[in-house]
C-alpha cells in the first residue's frame, strides 16, 4: 500500500466512524477541548499504524483502547498550538432533554459521571454507552473481567449515593 | 436492567447527541501524527507512543546486543556549576531541610521576574545554534544544501562537520557529511549525544541500535530485553545519549533503562525520562501530582537516581541548554485541572519558561499574557546561555530569534509560513538538537 492508498483508505474508516468516536470521546473526558484532543492523538496513533490497525479483526477495538489510554495518560501533557483557538473539531451543543428523565436530574447524573474515577468512568462509559461486554470492556481497559466487574459496581453504587443525596 | 442502568444509558445518549465533528478529522489526525513525529524527533518524547501490541517480526538478525565493536569515545561532557548566587526561589520555599528531604516548589503563577520582549523587523543578529529551514542548514556563516529529498524535521551536528536529519513523514534518518551529500539512512527515532560521536536510535520494532558518526551499526539492544510488553506498549523509546550511555522509555511504563554500548551493560531506572541533559547526566522526569490531571517536575541523577529538586505545577519540560545550566519548559499544557488554571481559564505559564538547574527556580518566561510580540513555538539554548527561539504569530507566521536572559530579543532570522494552516500546521524553523 503507498502512501497515498494509505491516508485514503484511512480517511474512509474515520469518515465512516467519526461521529461514533467523537461521542465516545466527549463521554470519556467530558469537555470538548479535552474531546478534541483524545480523538486526534488517538487517531494520529492510529494513523502511524495503519497497516496493522486495519489488518485486525476487530479495527474498533483497537481504536477504542487508544482512546481509552490516550483519556487515562493525559496528565502527562501535551503540547497545545495555540495559534488557531476558533480551529475546533468538534461541536457540541446542549442536549435538548431527555423523555422520562427529570432535566435537572439529566445534568446532576452527567456530572456526577464525570466525577468518577478515570477508570471507572471509563468502564461506564463503555458497557453503558457502547454496549460493550465485560470482557470486551476488560480488553478495552486492559484489565480482568473482574476488575471491569468491581469499577462498573462501584461506578453505579456511587452515582446512586450522590443522586439519592441531591434529591434528600 | 435496573432503573439506575435505564437512566445511565439515557443520560449518556442525551450527552452526546449534540456531538458533531466540524472539521476534517483524518487531515488533522494525519497532521498531528506529523506534529507528534516532530516533536518526538526534535525535543522529547514527552507522550508514551502507545504502539498496537501487534508484533511485526522483523529482520534485523545482522544486529545483535553482543555484536558490539568499539566506538570512538570523545571528550567527557563538563559540568559547570551556576555562576553567581542563587536567587530564592519566587514561589513556596521548599520543604522541611532535613538532609535527606527533596526541595519542593510550587509553580503557582508568580512572574518569572524576566518576561521575554520579543523584537521586530529585519534580522539583525546571529546565532550558534544550527538550523534548517527548507533544505538548507545554516550553521554561523556558512549554509550547507542537503542533497536529498525529505520533510526534515529534525537537526543534529555530528562530530565529523557531517550531520543527520530526519524525514518527519517517514521517520527515516539520513547521515550526511560536511557538504549534505547522503551516506546512509537510520529508521526509527533517533538522538545524538552532545559530542556527536553516537547516533543512538530506536526502531519500529522498540529495539535500540547505535550508530557511528558515519551511520554504521556498533550495537543494539533486542525489544526482547525490554520487559514491558505486557502493557500494550511497542519497547525501548530513546530519550537521551549521554557519552556512550544511551537512555530510553521502557514502553508506557514509568521505567527506563541505561545501557552503555560500549559494554554492552543495562541498569534499569525506576522512572520515565522526559528530557536527558548530557552535561550533568540528569534527566527531567514528570510524576504524578496531589490531584489527578497535576504534575510535577524533577531533576532527576541518572547516577545516583537522586532526586536533586521538584516543582510543582503546570510545566511540561522541553530541552536542557547546551551546559546544563538551565531547562527550558512549556506551560501550554493540554489537559490540566482547572486547579492548575488561571481563574479565567488560561494557561498560568507562557509557551517558554527557562528554570534555573540548581535550584529549579524560574529565572524567564515568554509568551505569556504579559508576554509580547509573539508565541514561542520551539527554543534552544546554546552554551552561551543565550535563547533561540522560533516565534510563532497570531498570524501563522514562524520567525527566528536570539534572547538573553535579560529577555532582550533580536531577530536572526525572517518570518515563514508554516506548510498547513491549522494547529498542527509545520514550523518551518529546525533547530539543531545538539
Amino acid at each position: 500500500m503507498d502512501d497515498a492508498e494509505r491516508r485514503a483508505d484511512f480517511t474512509a474508516y474515520v469518515r465512516a466512524r467519526e461521529q461514533a468516536l467523537a461521542r465516545l470521546a466527549y463521554l470519556l473526558t467530558g469537555d470538548r477541548d479535552a474531546a478534541e484532543d483524545v480523538l486526534q492523538n488517538a487517531l494520529a496513533k492510529v494513523y502511524r499504524h495503519w497497516e496493522r490497525v486495519r489488518a485486525a479483526e476487530l479495527p474498533d477495538a483497537y481504536v477504542r483502547r487508544i482512546m481509552v489510554n490516550e483519556s487515562n495518560s493525559r496528565w502527562r501533557g501535551l503540547l497545545r498550538r495555540h495559534e488557531s483557538p476558533s480551529s475546533h473539531v468538534l461541536e457540541v451543543i446542549d442536549p435538548p432533554g431527555v423523555v422520562g428523565l427529570d432535566p435537572t436530574a439529566s445534568i446532576d447524573l452527567w456530572r456526577h459521571v464525570q466525577g468518577l474515577p478515570t477508570q471507572q468512568r471509563a468502564a461506564v462509559v463503555l458497557r453503558y454507552y457502547e454496549d460493550l461486554t465485560e470482557a470486551q470492556t476488560a480488553e478495552v481497559l486492559g484489565c480482568s473481567v473482574g476488575t471491569v466487574k468491581s469499577h462498573t459496581s462501584r461506578a453505579i453504587s456511587a452515582l446512586r449515593t450522590r443522586m439519592s443525596e441531591a434529591t434528600a | 436492567m435496573s432503573d439506575m442502568d435505564q437512566r445511565l444509558k439515557r443520560a449518556l445518549g442525551e450527552h452526546t447527541e449534540g456531538v458533531r465533528v466540524v472539521a476534517d478529522l483524518a487531515e488533522r489526525a494525519i497532521a498531528r501524527d506529523r506534529s507528534n513525529k516532530r516533536r518526538e524527533l526534535g525535543v522529547a518524547a514527552l507522550a508514551a507512543g502507545l504502539v498496537l501490541a501487534v508484533a511485526v517480526p522483523m529482520g534485523w538478525g545482522a544486529l545483535r546486543a553482543s555484536s558490539v565493536r568499539p566506538l570512538p569515545v570523545g571528550p567527557s561532557q563538563s559540568t559547570t556549576a551556576p555562576t553567581g548566587s542563587p536567587s530564592a526561589p519566587t514561589n513556596t520555599p521548599p520543604s522541611a531541610p532535613t538532609p535527606t528531604a527533596i526541595p519542593t516548589l510550587t509553580a503557582d503563577g508568580s512572574p518569572a521576574p524576566v518576561n521575554l520582549r520579543f523584537a521586530t523587523g529585519e534580522p539583525t543578529g546571529t546565532t550558534k545554534v544550527p538550523y534548517l529551514i527548507g533544505d538548507v542548514i545554516h550553521d554561523q556563516s556558512r549554509t550547507i544544501r542537503i542533497q536529498a529529498e525529505g520533510r526534515w524535521g529534525s537537526l543534529s551536528r555530528l562530530s565529523n562537520d557531517g550531520w543527520l536529519v530526519t524525514d518527519g513523514d517517514t521517520l527515516v534518518s539520513t547521515v550526511l557529511d560536511s557538504t549534505g551529500l547522503p551516506l546512509t539512512e537510520i529508521t526509527g527515532t533517533t538522538r545524538v549525544s552532545a559530542s556527536g560521536l553516537l547516533i543512538a536510535a530506536s526502531d519500529v520494532r522498540g529495539s535500540l541500535r547505535a550508530y557511528d558518526n558515519l551511520g554504521a551499526p556498533v550495537a543494539s539492544l533486542d525489544v526482547k530485553t525490554c520487559g514491558c510488553s505486557s502493557g500494550g506498549s511497542s519497547g525501548y523509546e530513546v530519550a537521551g545519549v549521554v557519552n556512550t550511555t544511551v537512555y530510553a522509555n521502557r514502553g508506557d511504563l514509568e521505567a527506563s533503562v541505561a545501557w552503555d554500548v560500549s559494554t554492552g551493560k543495562t541498569r534499569r531506572l525506576p522512572f520515565r525520562l522526559s528530557v536527558v541533559d548530557p552535561a550533568t547526566e540528569t534527566a527531567a522526569v514528570l510524576t504524578p501530582g496531589a490531584k489527578a490531571r497535576t504534575s510535577c517536575l524533577e531533576l532527576r541523577d541518572l547516577l545516583t537516581l537522586r532526586t536533586r529538586w521538584r516543582l510543582c505545577g503546570p510545566l511540561l519540560p522541553r530541552t536542557f541548554s547546551s551546559n546544563g545550566l538551565y531547562l527550558m519548559a512549556t506551560g501550554y499544557i493540554d489537559g490540566l485541572d482547572d486547579s492548575q488554571l488561571n481563574p479565567d481559564g488560561t494557561f498560568r505559564y507562557g509557551g517558554l519558561v527557562v528554570v534555573r538547574t540548581s535550584d529549579g527556580s524560574l529565572v524567564l518566561e515568554g509568551g505569556g499574557a504579559t508576554g509580547a510580540g509573539g508565541s514561542p513555538v520551539s527554543y534552544r539554548m546554546g552554551d552561551d546561555s543565550k535563547l533561540v527561539v522560533q516565534v510563532g504569530s497570531a498570524t501563522g507566521l514562524r520567525g527566528l530569534q536570539r534572547c538573553t536572559l535579560e529577555g532582550v530579543c533580536e531577530v536572526v532570522a525572517p518570518d515563514s509560513p508554516r506548510a498547513v494552516d491549522i494547529p498542527e500546521g509545520e514550523d518551518p524553523y529546525t533547530l539543531s538538537d545538539n
